[in-house]
C-alpha cells in the first residue's frame, strides 16, 4: 500500500472522474460525495507523506517507475523530496476544502467536479513527477482545465454585468473577440499566456533531452550523467526560468493572474493560486536548480531584482482595486515575490522558508478566496464600496477573514509567519536592499488587506443585504476551519515541515554553492 | 518554592482558555458566564503571577523554561521559551494586576452591548499576547506578542465596527505600528547575523563581542520598533486616534500596558543599549521632545480621552527620557505608576461619559462633582498623582526620572521634563474644573439623566485610587533606592548609575533642590488652570483669542497629520494609482497588443489563405472548368463528330511536325529511336 502512496495521491482524483461519468446529475448528493472522497483520501495520504519521510535519508521517497517507452527515453517516474511534499499536501488540502467550497453550485455540478478533480490531480502530477515528460504532460494537463472551469462556471470582473452600454460590453473587440471584463477573456488570456510560458520551458526540455546525451527525461538521471553542454546552460536556465516563472508569476509576467483568479469560481481561485501558481517555482527549481547550479547562481540575482517589484508593485496595485477577488490577486502576486526573494538568496534557510511560504501561502489566500466567494453568493458583487457591514450578519465569516487576513501578512503564530521569517532572515546578508524593501512591503499587505476588511465587513451595514445570512454549520464552516486550524497548527509546530523541507533544500543549495566553488578554482570556464 | 517555574505558563494559559470558551462559544452564553469566564481567568493568572514574583524575590536569578522547539531550522533554531527575572515579574504584576481591575471595570462598562463575548475574547487575547510580549525569552517569542497586541489593538479600537471612524483609527494604528515593526524586524536579523541566535541568554552574554557601530545599528532598529508601539516622535499619531476604542480598552491597551512594550523592550536590551552612547542620546531625546511636544497639544484639547490620550504619549516620553539616561528602573518605575493612575484616570472618564450619554467634550460638561462624587473623588486623586504633587505615585517616579536627567549631565532634557511637568499639571487640573467644577454646561435632558456608575466599575477604580496614593511611596521609597530599585538591580544591573554618580549616592542638596522645584512648577500648574478655569473662566477664551496663531497651532496638534497625509500618504497612494494605470494600460496593454498582433497575424494569413492559397487553388480549378466547359461541348458522344475531329487532328499533327521538324532532325529522332531496337 505504502509502496504505491504516490500513486493513490495521484490517481484517487482520476477514479473520481471516472465515477463521476456514471453518476447522473440528478444525484446531487452521491455527486458531492464522491468528489469528498476524491479530495480525502489524498488529503490523508499527503498527511502520511508529510509524517513518514525519511529527512534523515533525504532525497526522493516513495518512488515509482514504470517505463513507458523505452526507444524515447520516458518512464513514467514518480517520487517526491522534501520541496514536493508541502505542495502536494496544500493541492490535496485545497482540493478537499474546494469541493465544499463549490458545494453549492448547481449548473452542471457533476462536470464541475470532474474538471476540478483533474485540475488537482493534475497539479499533484507535477509535484510528484520525476520525468520531465511527464512533468511537462502534467503542467499542460492543469492549464487546460482552468479554460473550461473559467469559460464556464466563471464570473465576468470589473463590473461587467452592471455596464449599462450592452452594445459596448459585448462588442466584438479586436482583442481576442472578448470585452475584456468577461470571463470569457479572461479564460483565453489565461490559457494563452500558460501556454505560451510552458513552450518556452518545452524548447528548452527538448534541447536537454537531445544533447545530455542520455537519450532519456529522467531527471534523476539527467542529474547524475547528464552532459549537457556548458554553453547552453545559460540560455537554458533563462528559457525554463521564465517559461515557468510566467506562472509564478513574476513580475511582469504577471497580468493573466488578477483577471484569472477573478474570472474563477471560488475553489478554481483557490487551487489556482494557492497551487497551481506555485508550479512555476516547483519547476524552476525542480529543473532548472537540479539540471543547472551554475546558471542558477549566476540568473537568481535577476529574480532579486524583479521580485521586489512583484512585491511593491503588487501591493500597490492591490491597493486600489474595487473588486475583492482582484485585491486578493494582486495579493497573490506581491506574495509570490517573497516566494522569489527567498529562492534567489539561495541559502538553506531562505530556500527552507520559500518552501514553507508557499505552503502557507495557499492556506491563507485559499481562505481569502473561499471568503470572497462566500461573500459573492450572498450578495452577488465583489465591487467592495458597495459592500459593508456584514460583519452583524456574518459573524463567523468575518471571523475566519481576520484569521486569513492574519495569516497574509504574517502574524506569528500562523505558518505565514515562519515562512516568512525565514526567508528575510536568509536574505538578509545577501540582499540587505531588498529585505527592507520586503519588510516594508509587508505593511503594505496590512493596508490594502484592512481596507478590504473595512470596506466588505466594517462599517455601516446597507439594508439592501439584510437577507444575508452566515456560514451553515457543516458545509459552510468545515473547509474554513480546515484550513485556519492547518495554518495556526503548523505556525505553533513546523518542526516537522522544518526537518523534511530542509532535507530536500540542502543538497540542492549544497550542489550550488560546490557550482560556485567549482567555477572559482576554474575561472570563467 | 511556592511553584516550580514551568507553571509560569499558566498565566498566559488561563486567558487563552477563556478566549477559546468566548470566542467558540461565547454568543450562546450569558453576559454573567462570559464575564466570569473572561475576568476570572485573569484574576487566576494574576494569583500565579504573584506566587511567581514571590518566589522570584526570593530567587531573583533569572529562570528559562521551554515548551518546546519553535522553529528548528538548521542554523536558525527558536525556542518557544520563556525567561523570568524581576522585570518579567514586575510587567506580569501590571499586566494580570491593573489588567484585572480592567476586566472588572468592563463587566459595567460593557453591559448590554451587542458584542460583549466578542469583546471580552478580544481583551483576553490581548491580555495573552501581552503576557507573552513580556515573558518571552527570546526576541521572536517577543515578537509572537508584540504582533500579537497589535492586532488586538486594531480589533478593540474598532470594536464598534459600524463607526468609519473607529475603523480607520484600528487600521491607521497597526499601519503605524507595522512601520516600526520593519525597524524591529530588520534589528532581528542584525541581531541574529552577527550572533546565530535569537535567545536572549546568548546576545547578552556575548554582546561584549559587538563593535559600536553594530550595537548603534541594532539598537537603532529596536527603538524604531519602540517608537511605533509606544508612540513616540514622529510615531504617536496613531494614539491620539485609538481613543475611538471602548474607554477600558484605552485604559488597559492604550495606558497601562501595550504602548508601555517599547519601555519594556529597551529597558530588557539595555545591555545593548549601554554599548551604544548614540542610541542611548536618540532615546534621550526623542523621550524629552515627545514628552514636551505632546503635552503642549494636550494644554487646549477639549475631548477628555484625547487629553489624556496626549498626556500618555507624554509620560511615556518621561520613561524613554529615563531609558535615555541610564536609569532603566527608574523607567519602570514610572511605567508602573503610570499604568495606576492612567488606568485610573482613563476609567474615571469613562464613567464620566458612561454618565453623560456618551458625550466627550469638556466644553459641555461641569460641575459633575455633585452628581458623581465617586468619580470626581478618584480622577483627582489620579490628577494630582500624574502631576507630581507628592506624596502620590507620580511623584516619586517622575521626580526621579528628571533628577536621572539633571545628573546625567543633560539639563536641557531635564529643563524640558520640567516643562513638561509643569503643563502636565496645568491640563489635568483643567480637565478637572472643566469636568467637575465651575456651571453644569450640559443639555437638561443629560444633567437629569446623570447617575454615578454602578459599583462593579467604582471598586476598581477605587483600588487603582489606593494605589496612585501610595504605589509610589510603597515601592519606590527612598528615592533610587526603594524596593523597586533593589529588586530591579539584578536585570538593570550596575551600568544604570552613570559613572560619577555613585560617590554622591545619599541624597544630597542637589536632589532636594531638584525635588523643590519638581513640586513647584507641579504646584504652579495647578494654581494657574485653578486660576482660568475655575475662579474666572472667562479668561480661558480671552486668553485663547489673544494667543490665537499659539491656540490654533496646538488645537490643530501642530498639523502633524495633514504633513503625513501630505507627504507620505498621498504620495504613496498616488504612486499606487500610477501602479494601477501603468498595470491597466501598459502591462495589460502590451499583453493585449500581443494578443492582438497575433490576431492581426492571424488575420493576415487568413487573407493570404483565402486570396492567394485558395486563390491559386481556386484559379487552377475555374481554368478547368472552363477548360471543361469548352471540352465538354466536344464530347457530344457522336461517332461522326469523332471521325472529324481524328481527321482534324490527325491534319494539325502532322501540320506541326512538318511546321517544327525538318527532315534532318526527323531522321535523327528516328535515328535514335531505331538505335534501341536496332543497335
Amino acid at each position: 500500500m505504502t509502496d504505491h502512496i504516490l500513486s493513490i495521491i495521484l490517481f484517487a482524483p482520476f477514479v473520481g472522474v471516472v465515477l463521476l461519468l456514471f453518476i447522473p446529475n440528478e444525484k446531487p448528493l452521491l455527486v458531492r460525495t464522491v468528489a469528498v472522497i476524491a479530495g480525502l483520501v489524498p488529503t490523508l495520504a499527503s498527511f502520511y507523506l508529510l509524517y513518514h519521510y525519511d529527512s534523515a535519508a533525504g532525497g526522493y521517497q516513495f518512488t515509482e517507475q514504470y517505463v513507458w517507452s523505452k526507444d524515447l527515453g520516458i518512464s513514467f517516474f514518480l517520487g517526491v523530496d522534501g520541496i514536493s511534499i508541502p505542495l502536494v499536501l496544500a493541492s490535496s488540502i485545497l482540493l478537499f476544502t474546494g469541493v465544499f467550497i463549490s458545494w453549492h453550485i448547481e449548473d452542471r455540478a457533476k462536470e464541475f467536479y470532474a474538471f476540478l478533480l483533474i485540475l488537482a490531480a493534475a497539479t499533484i502530477g507535477v509535484y510528484v513527477s520525476l520525468d520531465l515528460f511527464f512533468l511537462y504532460f502534467f503542467y499542460e494537463m492543469s492549464v487546460l482545465p482552468m479554460y473550461v472551469l473559467l469559460g464556464i462556471w466563471g464570473s465576468h470582473t470589473k463590473g461587467y454585468l452592471e455596464m449599462a452600454d450592452k452594445q459596448k460590453r459585448d462588442s466584438v473587440g479586436f482583442i481576442f473577440n472578448f470585452g475584456s471584463n468577461s470571463k470569457e477573456y479572461a479564460a483565453m488570456k489565461l490559457t494563452l499566456f500558460l501556454s505560451a510560458g510552458a513552450v518556452v520551458a518545452l524548447i528548452a526540455i527538448l534541447i536537454i533531452y537531445a544533447t545530455s546525451g542520455l537519450h532519456t527525461f529522467n531527471i534523476v538521471e539527467l542529474q547524475a550523467h547528464g552532459h549537457v553542454p556548458k554553453h547552453l546552460h545559460d540560455i537554458l536556465f533563462l528559457l525554463i526560468f521564465f517559461g515557468f516563472a510566467s506562472i509564478a508569476p513574476i513580475w511582469p509576467l504577471h497580468s493573466w493572474s488578477p483577471v484569472g483568479h477573478a474570472a474563477a469560481p471560488a475553489a478554481v481561485s483557490m487551487l489556482h493560486a494557492g497551487v497551481l501558481m506555485k508550479l512555476g517555482h516547483f519547476s524552476i527549481i525542480r529543473v532548472g536548480y537540479t539540471l543547472f547550479p551554475e546558471a542558477t547562481r549566476e540568473w537568481m540575482p535577476l529574480a532579486a531584482i524583479l521580485c521586489i517589484f512583484s512585491i511593491v508593485y503588487g501591493g500597490l496595485v492591490a491597493y486600489f482595486q474595487r473588486d475583492t477577488k482582484y485585491v486578493i490577486g494582486y495579493s497573490s502576486s506581491s506574495h509570490m515575490g517573497y516566494v522569489f526573494l527567498g529562492m534567489a538568496s539561495l541559502n538553506v534557510i531562505s530556500m527552507t522558508g520559500a518552501v514553507l511560504y508557499m505552503f502557507a501561502h495557499a492556506l491563507a489566500t485559499g481562505m481569502l478566496f473561499a471568503i470572497a466567494g462566500y461573500v459573492y453568493d450572498q450578495t452577488h458583487t465583489r465591487d467592495i464600496p458597495s459592500l459593508g457591514g456584514l460583519s452583524a450578519k456574518m459573524p463567523f465569516i468575518a471571523g475566519i477573514f481576520i484569521v486569513a487576513v492574519a495569516a497574509s501578512f504574517g502574524l506569528p503564530l500562523t505558518v505565514n509567519f515562519i515562512g516568512e521569517l525565514m526567508i528575510l532572515v536568509g536574505s538578509w546578508n545577501i540582499y540587505p536592499v531588498q529585505t527592507i524593501i520586503a519588510v516594508l512591503g509587508i505593511g503594505l499587505t496590512l493596508a490594502y488587506l484592512f481596507r478590504m476588511m473595512r470596506g466588505v465587513f466594517y462599517g455601516p451595514m446597507d439594508p439592501h443585504y439584510a437577507h444575508v445570512h452566515d456560514a451553515s454549520p457543516f458545509v459552510d464552516r468545515l473547509p474554513l476551519l480546515v484550513m485556519a486550524a492547518t495554518s495556526i497548527y503548523f505556525g505553533l509546530f513546523p518542526s516537522q515541515f522544518i526537518h523534511v523541507i530542509q532535507a530536500g533544500v540542502t543538497p540542492l543549495i549544497a550542489a550550488i554553492e560546490g557550482a560556485q566553488q567549482l567555477s572559482q578554482i576554474g575561472g570563467p570556464f | 518554592m511556592v511553584i516550580g517555574v514551568d507553571f509560569v505558563w499558566l498565566i498566559p494559559a488561563f486567558p487563552l482558555l477563556a478566549v477559546l470558551i468566548n470566542g467558540l462559544v461565547g454568543h450562546r452564553l450569558s453576559e454573567r458566564a462570559v464575564s466570569v469566564t473572561a475576568v476570572g481567568s485573569v484574576g487566576l493568572s494574576f494569583l500565579v503571577a504573584s506566587a511567581t514574583l514571590v518566589q522570584v524575590i526570593a530567587d531573583p536569578a533569572p529562570a528559562v523554561t521551554a515548551l518546546f522547539t519553535w522553529i528548528p531550522g538548521g542554523d536558525l533554531v527558536v525556542e518557544f521559551n520563556a525567561l523570568i527575572d524581576p522585570l518579567t515579574a514586575v510587567m506580569m504584576m501590571v499586566i494580570t494586576g491593573v489588567g484585572f481591575l480592567i476586566h472588572a471595570y468592563s463587566i459595567g462598562y460593557m453591559h448590554g452591548d451587542s458584542g460583549y463575548a466578542r469583546y471580552f475574547t478580544y481583551l483576553n487575547l490581548f491580555t495573552v499576547s501581552m503576557l507573552i510580549l513580556v515573558m518571552g525569552g527570546n526576541y521572536l517569542v517577543m515578537f509572537i506578542g508584540w504582533e500579537g497586541v497589535g492586532l488586538c489593538s486594531y480589533l478593540l479600537i474598532g470594536f464598534w465596527y459600524e463607526r468609519t471612524s473607529a475603523i480607520k483609527a484600528g487600521t491607521k494604528a497597526f499601519v503605524v505600528n507595522r512601520i516600526g515593526d520593519a525597524g524591529f524586524l530588520v534589528g532581528l536579523f542584525l541581531i541574529f547575523a552577527r550572533f546565530g541566535s535569537l535567545n536572549y541568554s546568548d546576545v547578552f552574554s556575548r554582546a561584549g563581542e559587538l563593535s559600536t557601530a553594530t550595537a548603534t545599528a541594532i539598537t537603532l532598529c529596536l527603538f524604531i520598533g519602540a517608537i511605533g508601539k509606544s508612540a513616540q516622535l514622529p510615531l504617536y499619531t496613531w494614539l491620539p486616534d485609538a481613543m475611538e476604542g471602548p474607554t477600558p480598552v484605552s485604559a488597559l491597551i492604550h495606558a497601562a500596558t501595550m504602548v508601555t512594550a517599547g519601555v519594556y523592550m529597551v529597558v530588557r536590551n539595555h545591555v545593548l543599549f549601554d554599548m551604544a552612547p548614540l542610541s542611548l542620546q536618540t532615546v534621550a531625546v526623542i523621550g524629552a521632545a515627545t514628552a514636551l511636544f505632546s503635552a503642549t497639544i494636550g494644554l487646549v484639547q477639549y475631548d477628555i480621552k484625547r487629553v489624556l490620550a496626549y498626556s500618555t504619549v507624554s509620560q511615556l516620553g518621561y520613561m524613554f527620557l529615563a531609558c535615555g539616561v541610564g536609569a532603566y528602573a527608574s523607567a519602570i518605575f514610572h511605567l508602573v505608576t503610570h499604568a495606576f493612575f492612567k488606568a485610573l484616570l482613563f476609567m474615571s472618564a469613562g464613567s464620566v461619559i458612561h454618565a453623560m450619554g456618551g458625550e466627550q467634550d469638556m466644553r459641555k460638561m461641569g460641575g459633575l462633582a455633585k452628581h458623581l462624587p465617586k468619580t470626581a473623588t478618584v480622577f483627582i486623586i489620579g490628577a494630582i498623582a500624574i502631576a507630581g504633587i507628592p506624596p502620590l505615585a507620580g511623584f516619586w517616579s517622575k521626580d526621579e526620572i528628571l533628577g536621572a536627567a539633571f545628573k546625567h549631565g543633560a539639563p536641557v532634557l531635564w529643563f524640558m521634563g520640567l516643562t513638561a511637568a509643569a503643563m502636565t499639571s496645568f491640563y489635568m487640573f483643567r480637565q478637572v474644573y472643566m469636568t467637575f467644577y465651575g456651571s453644569a454646561r450640559m443639555d437638561h435632558d443629560v444633567e437629569h439623566h446623570l447617575h454615578e456608575s454602578p459599583n462593579v466599575m467604582i471598586y476598581p477604580l477605587i483600588v487603582l485610587a489606593a494605589l496612585s496614593l501610595l504605589g509610589g511611596l510603597l515601592l519606590g521609597f527612598p528615592p533610587e533606592e526603594g524596593w523597586i530599585h533593589r529588586f530591579l538591580g539584578p536585570v538593570t544591573g550596575a551600568q544604570a548609575v552613570p559613572a560619577g554618580r555613585q560617590e554622591a549616592h545619599a541624597i544630597g542638596a542637589i536632589d532636594y533642590i531638584l525635588m523643590g522645584l519638581s513640586v513647584a512648577v507641579a504646584l504652579a500648574g495647578w494654581m494657574t488652570a485653578r486660576q482660568i478655569y475655575l475662579k474666572k473662566p472667562e479668561t480661558a477664551g480671552a486668553l485663547a483669542s489673544r494667543f490665537a496663531t499659539a491656540h490654533s497651532v496646538l488645537y490643530n496638534k501642530y498639523w502633524v497629520d495633514e504633513l503625513y497625509d501630505a507627504t507620505v500618504v498621498e504620495p504613496s497612494k498616488g504612486l499606487g494609482r500610477v501602479a494601477n494605470r501603468f498595470d491597466d494600460r501598459i502591462i495589460d496593454g502590451i499583453v493585449n497588443a500581443v494578443g492582438n498582433l497575433t490576431q492581426a497575424g492571424a488575420a493576415l494569413s487568413t487573407g493570404f489563405e483565402k486570396y492567394m492559397i485558395y486563390g491559386l487553388l481556386n484559379i487552377t480549378g475555374y481554368a478547368n472548368h472552363i477548360a471543361a466547359a469548352i471540352l465538354r461541348k466536344i464530347q457530344s458522344g457522336q461517332v461522326h463528330h469523332y471521325a472529324a475531329l481524328l481527321v482534324i487532328g490527325i491534319f494539325i499533327l502532322v501540320n506541326l511536325y512538318l511546321w517544327f521538324f525538318d527532315n534532318t532532325t526527323v531522321a535523327l529522332l528516328l535515328s535514335r529511336l531505331s538505335l534501341n531496337g536496332g543497335n
